[in-house]
């Protein structure tokens, strides 16, 4: 057993947490609100699972995951979370999103803070539900060293998880692959073009996909999506990634998915 | 026109899909009248067909007596004049949009004008289709998926002047046919092979990248995502050279929308001449076994 935190504020870091718990590990949680700020509990779900927030633990965490949805949140929150990490962290290994931005750029603000030496940071990824997939994504940056990535690899095995090795980048396989698939959804949708049970229905039986695009989104969050597609836009440029207008409609519109009772479809 | 009074039920061109449509519409129990060029190709289909109902009977899914009645409900005929006495025409010709607006324009003056003349095409505008016709209202895309006996999913297409009502009529008609109908605008790729673009185009471009090798991206997909296949096992059994073209025909039908731009690392597969399973080499290599 090792003490994890897990700071975050979607689905993934949900899940990841519930997960870490049930493998047995000691898990303090902490998630940020809309304004990026920390230690600000928003995320309903976690009332049921696992303790909710808790302060920073006395005890040193073995590692720390976070998965914070948006870029924009997630570098608030990592210039809050600077302050209070860079007293004793140093050798801790950080696993960090690259849903919404690459471990590289994340090693430079941390770099720029200080908190943490950027050898200990490594970039994960997947997709909800965790629960489901046997494997996990992790993402090195040049200035990772071997421990680091060796209790990265530890962790996600103790999760039944296997880790497997890519480059860094935005993303990652898996996170760009479904958000692509989900945004082009969102476009056939948003122009009409059939009903969302029609768009799930087709490409599940029409080609085998797990999921239906739209129903996968409300499972991962349709925050989440559009932060993976910002990011992607981001660093590729606007034209294949741009955000399918509805989908950003549906955020602001606090429709997130399973989670908030409704994303493209309603739940009750 | 009803969906009760459908008895009988033209299929035009004995191919690949031609030939599946006329398997399930007589297992259906209805009457096929199945059409092609010529007869040699036509006793070609005929044959694959009893043989696959037949297959059906060895499996236990059909009784012999059920199989018969089936195998007898098919009819072929060379003279598409026969097509008058049908009461739903479902078209499944090569893939050339003066060889199909020909056989509508003939079939507009042999048919009777209620019935629905309904296209299996992929690639091309339903609407186009239909324009030939007087009665373009009756013409309707009905998109099944190869292999036919085995795949659920029907894509009804109503095309921009299509009535309601034929796409009402053609969705019910894929219900009795034991098919999940799902309706569709007449876009190019309509729903399937628009919304899945993505799956090839945005794992190649990792590939272009060197995120991953494309093993581990197929890896990842299946065992992360939980997929059947990983999209280079796909590209390879749909074949390359085919994925490749459906890509461009969809880049050029959205007027190069930059979310379809096709990847210039395919087209060299493409042109290399490895073209998948078919070739016994795509992106992975195929035994011995495999042609
Ligand atoms: N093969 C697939 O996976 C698939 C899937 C969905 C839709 N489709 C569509 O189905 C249609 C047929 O495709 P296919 O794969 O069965 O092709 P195919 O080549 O296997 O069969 C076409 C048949 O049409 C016959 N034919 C040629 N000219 C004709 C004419 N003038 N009149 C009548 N018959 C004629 C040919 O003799 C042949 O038997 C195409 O529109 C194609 O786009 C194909």
């Amino acid at each position: 057993m090792s003490h994890v935190w897990v700071i975050g504020d979607g689905t993934p870091a949900y899940e990841i947490a519930k997960l870490a718990q049930s493998a047995g590990h000691l898990v303090f949680t902490s998630f940020v609100d809309e304004k990026g700020n920390p230690d600000e509990l928003i995320y309903e779900q976690s009332q049921q699972g696992f303790a909710p927030f808790t302060r920073q633990p006395e005890a040193n965490p073995d590692v720390i995951i976070e998965a914070i949805i948006r870029k924009s949140k997630k570098l608030t929150a990592w210039r809050g979370y600077a302050v209070e990490l860079r007293k004793s962290l140093s050798d801790t290994p950080m696993l960090v999103s690259t849903l919404s931005a690459s471990a590289t750029e994340i090693s430079a603000w941390v770099a720029r803070t200080k908190m943490v030496p950027r050898q200990s940071i490594i970039g994960w990824a997947t997709l909800p539900p965790i629960e489901h997939s046997s494997a996990v994504e992790l993402l090195p940056t040049q200035f990772s060293n071997e421990r680091a990535l060796g209790l990265a690899k530890d962790f996600f095995t103790s999760l039944g998880k296997e880790p497997v090795i890519i480059k860094d980048c935005v993303g990652g396989v898996l996170p760009r692959v479904v958000a692509s698939l989900i945004n082009n959804a969102a476009y056939a949708l948003m122009e009409g073009v059939a009903s969302a049970a029609d768009i799930d229905a087709a490409m599940k039986l029409g080609t085998n996909y797990p999921y239906g695009p739209l129903e996968w989104a409300d499972k991962i969050g349709l925050d989440q999506v559009l932060g993976i597609l910002e990011a992607l836009c981001e660093a590729y440029g606007q034209d294949r990634y741009q955000p399918a207008p509805m989908l950003r409609q549906l955020v602001y519109a606090g429709h997130w998915g399973k989670r908030t009772g409704r994303g493209f479809y309603e739940y009750r | 026109m009803t969906i009760e009074t459908i008895k009988k039920i033209g299929v035009l061109g004995s191919g690949t899909m031609g030939g599946g449509i006329a398997q399930i519409v007589a297992q259906s129990g209805y009457e096929v009248l199945l059409y092609d060029i010529n007869t040699e190709i036509l006793q070609k289909a005929f044959g694959k067909i009893s043989g696959f109902i037949n297959r059906a009977v060895e499996k236990g899914k059909m009784t012999r007596e059920e199989a018969d009645a089936a195998i007898e409900r098919i009819i072929t005929t060379t003279h598409l004049a026969n097509m008058a006495g049908c009461d739903f025409i479902i078209e499944a010709v090569p893939e050339k949009l003066e060889l199909k607006q020909t056989l509508y324009e003939e079939l507009d003056t042999i048919t009777s004008p209620e019935i629905i003349m309904a296209t299996n095409t992929s690639t091309l505008s339903v609407t186009q289709i239909a324009s030939v016709t007087k009665n373009p209202g009756r013409v309707v895309g009905m998109h099944f998926f190869n292999p036919v006996p085995l795949m659920k999913l029907v894509e009804v297409i109503g095309g921009a002047i299509s009535d309601e009502t034929a796409v009402q009529i053609t969705v019910e008609m894929a219900k009795r046919l034991g098919k999940t109908p799902v309706v569709t605008k007449d876009v190019p790729g309509f729903i399937v092979n628009r919304v899945a673009r993505p799956f090839y185009l945005e794992a190649l471009r990792l590939l272009e990248e060197g995120v991953a090798d494309h093993t581990t991206i197929d890896r990842l997909i299946r065992e992360g995502g939980g997929f059947n296949m990983g999209p280079f096992e796909l590209m390879d059994l749909i074949g390359l050279d085919v994925n490749f073209a459906a890509s461009v025909s969809v880049y050029e039908a959205y007027f190069h929308e930059p979310r379809y731009r096709p990847s210039l690392l395919q087209q060299r597969m493409v042109e290399s001449g490895r073209l998948g399973r078919k070739t016994g080499r795509g992106w992975y290599e195929y035994g011995g076994g495999e042609k």
